[in-house]
């Protein structure tokens, strides 16, 4: 009937004129720009006291030691073993790795700014359909020849895509922001294929880092989406999620000792760790992650087309 | 009525035992109605009598614990898309989005409805009056601006069905009667049939061509109200009430004799109260005097109502 297209242009307009959302934009560009700032004055005070070589071989020490204390048929034994490869490979080669004060290493640095995206998507899935009832105007969004779940959905691919939309700002930031203030050096990065070590830029590195990032602001939008729509309040939606954001990977380091602990939602919500290969618990992998994500996604999904559909609109 | 009359369609919304229970208590009960194509139907009752949830349920924003909705023929809850597709409505107060330009929120409900141009918009917000101000944002309209964006928005997509809930809320007495006129007029020219609710007497009485009282959550009267705004009730004190029938009859209508107190009752338009005042004198009768009281929905309502005051 009604194009799905259509839907999402609605849905899009009305969250991209917010004020809210214009504020956001101007934070996350005024967060870069700071750090951008401190960055660069730390660097011009601090520089590197050591040698790049001498940080690489500090590092493989590191890994090794941790290797030995690895089960040899985990993941994380093998993104070990990968590290150890690579930082030999850069030694006897003499390719530094990026360098501080480096337009790449600033492009690494806007990583730890991601969680401002998760924040913005949680806030933006947590009004979406919240607003609309504490307004009152979810009546007469309800009363058109579209179906509930429709209305339901516009509104959450609209804001997954505003997630990627505020993850690929930072991103573009960072780079524009980077290239003002740092020196854009070449730099290698390595990595370990069947085909052994293939060199390439580092820009492919950090895009995987900001993809695999994005697993966790999709899980954490749909816990918001949900609680907005099962109990239409902007507030509560907002504060339970960040609550379980910024206390739920701790839960998980706490009970970590307990077999079941890897059946925990937020055990698998940074997937950035199988990039660090710093990995929160025993007998994790991508795909069990990806799994456990699957099935706490459906469960969000489940109890929000359910509440939607089905509930009185009585307000 | 004129229009219902000379169509005598099918009706375009059929309401068949539509009850909602929540937590043992009705707050609707077995409502049956039939509303016509052209007919502006009033829906009338004090605060709390369940106007509202009537509505909710006809547009599908609340389930029936019993009954259906059938709009067009269609079921409303068993082909929701189809059958809302013909309804426009404003349900309670009309909340629009704030901060979005009113033409922006126009674009918006446009978009989820199939086929409506760009110059259909135009041509409502023509029809609505706000032309001047259709780019401002919503925040910045008065009440009665409000109401207007909201039957712009529940016209645009030509609904053969408009469902207005206390549309003249907060609308000044100008603003009411222009408004009369406008649903007056898509009734008659476009023979929408509109279903309006009002806790308003004189309302109601005003722009309605039939009137359905609830109150309680039921139904408790349906009745025509245009013969009794048109019309006057005239009492005519003669010597012979009888003759004075035989007279009277070819002219108007419902004439009645009432021989205790000798005179003659009817109903006629005032035009025509000297003509029959002539014909009387012409026919050798004497005529005492002539009173008019005019029959007000009001009289009806607090008949059916126990006495009981509406709003
Ligand atoms: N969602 C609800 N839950 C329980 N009671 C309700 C609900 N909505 C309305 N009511 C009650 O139902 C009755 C009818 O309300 P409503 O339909 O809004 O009346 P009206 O529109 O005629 O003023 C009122 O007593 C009201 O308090
Ligand atoms: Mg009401």
């Amino acid at each position: 009937m009604v194009k799905w297209f259509k839907l999402f242009q609605n849905e899009w307009m009305k969250l991209i004129r917010k004020k809210s959302t214009l504020v956001m934009i101007g934070l996350l560009f005024f967060a870069v720009a700071v750090m951008g700032g401190i960055l660069k004055w730390d660097s011009m005070k601090n520089p590197s006291q050591q040698s790049w070589e001498q940080t690489v071989q500090r590092e493989v020490a590191q890994y090794s030691k941790t290797k030995q204390a690895v089960d040899p048929s985990s993941y994380q034994y093998e993104r070990l073993e990968e590290q150890l490869q690579t930082s030999q490979y850069r030694l006897e080669n003499d390719l530094p790795p990026v360098q501080k004060g480096s337009f790449w290493w600033f492009v690494e640095q806007s990583q730890n700014l991601i969680s401002f995206i998760t924040l913005f998507s949680i806030i933006a899935a947590a009004g979406i359909v919240a607003t609309e009832f504490s307004t009152g105007t979810i009546k007469l969004l309800a009363i058109r020849p579209v179906s509930r779940w429709k209305i339901l959905y516009s509104k959450y691919i609209t804001t997954i895509v505003y997630g990627f939309f505020m993850l690929g700002l930072l991103f573009l930031f960072a780079v524009v922001i980077g290239a003002v203030l740092f020196p854009v050096e070449s730099a290698v990065a390595l990595n370990v294929t069947d085909n052994g070590i293939i060199e390439s830029t580092p820009l492919w590195g950090y895009l995987q880092w900001y993809l695999y990032s994005f697993v966790g602001i999709v899980l954490f939008t749909t816990l918001a989406f949900m609680i907005s729509t099962v109990f239409r309040s902007n507030a509560l939606a907002i504060g339970i999620t960040m609550f379980l954001m910024f206390t739920g990977s701790q839960v998980v380091f706490l009970l970590s000792r307990y077999e079941w602990a890897k059946y925990l939602l937020f055990a698998h919500t940074d997937f950035t760790q199988y990039i660090t290969a710093n990995i929160m618990m025993k007998g994790l992998s991508p795909t069990f992650s990806l799994s456990i994500l699957a099935i706490y996604f459906i469960g969000f999904h489940v109890l929000s087309y359910i509440t939607f559909t089905k509930r009185d609109i009585a307000v | 009525m004129e229009v219902g009359k000379v169509m005598e369609h099918k009706p375009v919304v059929q309401l068949k035992g539509l009850t909602k229970t929540i937590k043992k208590k009705h707050l609707v009960r077995d409502i049956h109605l039939d509303l016509l194509p052209g007919e502006v139907f009033g829906f009338l009752g004090p605060n709390g009598a369940g106007k509202t949830t009537t509505i909710r349920m006809m547009v599908g924003l609340m389930k029936p614990s019993q009954g259906q909705v059938l709009i067009d023929g269609t079921d409303l809850h068993a082909n929701f898309e189809k059958a809302i597709g013909e309804v426009g409505a404003i349900v309670e107060n009309p909340e629009l989005y704030n901060y979005l330009s009113g033409y922006k929120n126009l674009i918006h409900f446009s978009r989820m409805h199939k086929s409506v141009t760009k110059e259909r918009i135009h041509e409502v917000i023509k029809q609505v009056g706000l032309e001047n101000r259709i780019h401002e944002k919503v925040k910045t309209y008065s009440l009665g601006m409000r109401q207007r964006l909201g039957l712009a928005q529940a016209l645009l997509h030509r609904p053969k069905f408009l469902i207005l809930d206390e549309p003249t809320n907060g609308l000044d007495p100008a603003g009411i009667r222009e408004f009369r006129h406008y649903l007056r007029k898509i009734a008659r020219e476009e023979g929408v049939s509109i279903f309006v609710s009002s806790h308003l007497l004189s309302e109601i009485e005003l722009m309605c061509d039939r009137v359905g009282i609830i109150q309680q959550g039921e139904l408790i009267d349906v009745r025509n109200i245009s013969d009794s705004v048109t019309d006057m009730q005239w009492s005519i004190d003669v010597d012979s009430p009888k003759k004075a029938k035989q007279i009277l009859v070819d002219i108007v209508s419902d004439v009645e004799v009432n021989a205790e107190e000798s005179s003659v009752q009817f109903n006629a338009e005032k035009d025509l109260i000297p003509e029959v005042n002539k014909k009387l004198v012409e026919s050798g009768l004497l005529v005492y005097g002539i009173a008019s009281r005019k029959t007000t929905l009001e009289d009806e309502f607090l008949k059916v109502t126990g006495g009981e005051q509406v709003g």
